[in-house]
């Protein structure tokens, strides 16, 4: 690969989806070293399971892989395409067995800023930056309210849908889902300092 | 400058990043995002705030094993990928080898055997542990104190090791922290090098219907201690399992049990009843 005519070892995450899509096992395979961790960790968070969320990442890794032809990357990055592939494919396993996330209801209900420390990283050349991304990530979350973390936990991480939520907090639909919207942009304005006005 | 969280659409962005709607229906939405400049911003945004959310979580390496499963898994076609490949939205047409089987790519078949190798190593390491542990249901009569069968265990695990030239194998006893477990028993053999092991409880209380024993594995080098798995015993408190755990182990210094919510929890938060020393 080249850019501005120099060599580079490293390859942009999308890149690497792109050419995964183009059938090439090799930038999948280095896109799983890359991406396997944060999606595990999803996986793990979500289901509460490390056994389950082993499968959940063959699953979700398939999908991606499976999909990776329909990436278009003016949509959304490879990460952040990835999380919604994944993201949905571990919200529909988690429903299967919704008896079983009812009896752990409880050991989810920690604060999302009581989670723990960045264990290891897949790609070791990556470490620091990721160490630094992660914290930036965690102040960010640690920082909004109450009341957005606990939504934005029932929403993404339980799987639990916008009606869910309103008949659960007896508020109306139209104000969950605006507040997970304003939380979503709040927190990706205190990461990037981009907010979505123009 | 306008405010786009009042876009008209905004509940369809939202619905879009949480991947919610039938392929049609994402696909229209795609159409729509490149028409509208306002729209497409907003999904952005949103998309960008999920993917951070899910970059908040503890991060968890998973077992080593998984990329050559991953491997072997993606070089079968998909049961679907007649449809796919017709999917409107398919940017790339597919590879004439696509579906087919990279015989060629020999390096794949390596892991998998390795994996078998492991899988019938580890397979006959549980067997030589149930041998030993039925001789020792046979002398257990002769045992007065779950002290003295602890330490009769560990003996003969300890020859077992020493003939088998099993030299990264540790045996560990736990011990009960509080009184309700004093006459509960459980032995953990652990083999570094393969990152997995084998628990034995035995004369473990009944535990609630909501709660389930979970064997963790304290490793300075984790922050906390690492989920080795959810342990089920029977109605006499026994059980034996194989375990590996959740994230790679450089030293295993304590083996602990704690009492959790049923179906375990990823990071442990219920009572610790019994601890290795």
């Amino acid at each position: 690969m080249t850019e501005s005519g120099t060599e580079v070892d490293v390859e942009s995450d999308n890149e690497l989806l792109e050419r995964a899509g183009r059938n090439d096992r090799a930038a999948f395979e280095r896109f799983y070293d890359r991406f396997s961790t944060p999606l595990y960790s999803l996986a793990v968070q979500m289901l509460g399971d490390a056994t389950e969320a082993e499968d959940a990442l063959l699953e979700g890794m398939e999908a991606i892989w499976r999909k990776a032809p329909t990436f278009d990357p003016s949509l959304a990055s490879a990460f952040t395409w990835s999380v919604m592939i994944f993201r949905s494919r571990v919200v529909d396993r988690a429903r299967r067995r919704s008896s079983r996330n009812r009896t752990r209801e409880g050991a989810r209900e920690e604060k999302l800023s009581q989670l723990g420390p960045l264990g290891e990283m897949s790609d070791e050349a990556e470490l620091p930056a990721r160490r630094e991304e992660w914290q930036l990530v965690r102040d960010a979350v640690d920082s909004l309210e109450e009341a957005q973390s606990t939504l934005l936990r029932w929403s993404f991480f339980d799987g639990m849908t916008h009606q869910e939520i309103a008949d659960k907090t007896g508020r109306p639909l139209g104000t969950i889902k605006t507040t997970i919207r304003r939380s979503l942009i709040e927190l990706r304005a205190r990461v990037t300092g981009k907010g979505v006005e123009r | 400058m306008k405010d786009l969280m009042s876009h008209p659409r905004a509940d369809e962005a939202l619905d879009w990043v949480n991947g919610l709607g039938t392929p049609e229906e994402r696909a229209a939405f795609e159409r729509d995002l490149a028409k509208d400049a306002d729209l497409s911003a907003l999904t952005e945004g949103l998309s960008d705030g999920s993917a951070i959310l899910a970059m908040s979580v503890p991060q968890v390496s998973p077992p080593a094993s998984l990329r050559a499963k991953l491997m072997d898994r993606i070089a079968e076609p998909s049961p679907d990928a007649k449809n796919e490949a017709s999917a409107p939205s398919l940017k790339v047409m597919p590879s004439p080898r696509e579906g087919v089987k990279d015989l060629s790519n020999s390096g794949s078949m390596a892991p998998r055997y390795r994996e078998l190798f492991a899988w019938a190593a580890a397979l006959a390491f549980a067997i030589g542990c149930g041998w030993l542990w039925q001789r020792q249901d046979s002398t257990k009569r002769l045992l007065v104190s779950a002290g003295e069968r602890i330490e009769n265990l560990t003996g003969e695990l300890a020859k077992a090791q020493q003939s088998r030239d099993l030299a990264k194998v540790e045996v560990n006893s736990l011990k009960a922290t509080i009184d309700a477990y004093q006459e509960g028993v459980a032995l953990v053999v652990w083999d570094a090098e393969k990152q997995e092991g084998v628990l034995k409880l035995e004369k473990m209380p009944p535990i609630p219907l909501d709660k389930d024993y979970q064997l963790w594995v304290v490793d300075p080098s984790h922050q906390n201690p690492v989920d080795a798995g959810v342990v089920r015993v029977d109605e006499q408190g026994f059980a034996r399992v194989s375990f590996k755990p959740s994230m790679d182990i450089a030293k295993a210094e304590k083996f602990a049990i704690s009492v959790e919510q049923h179906g375990g929890v990823p990071v442990n938060a219920g009572p610790i009843v019994l601890l290795s020393p």
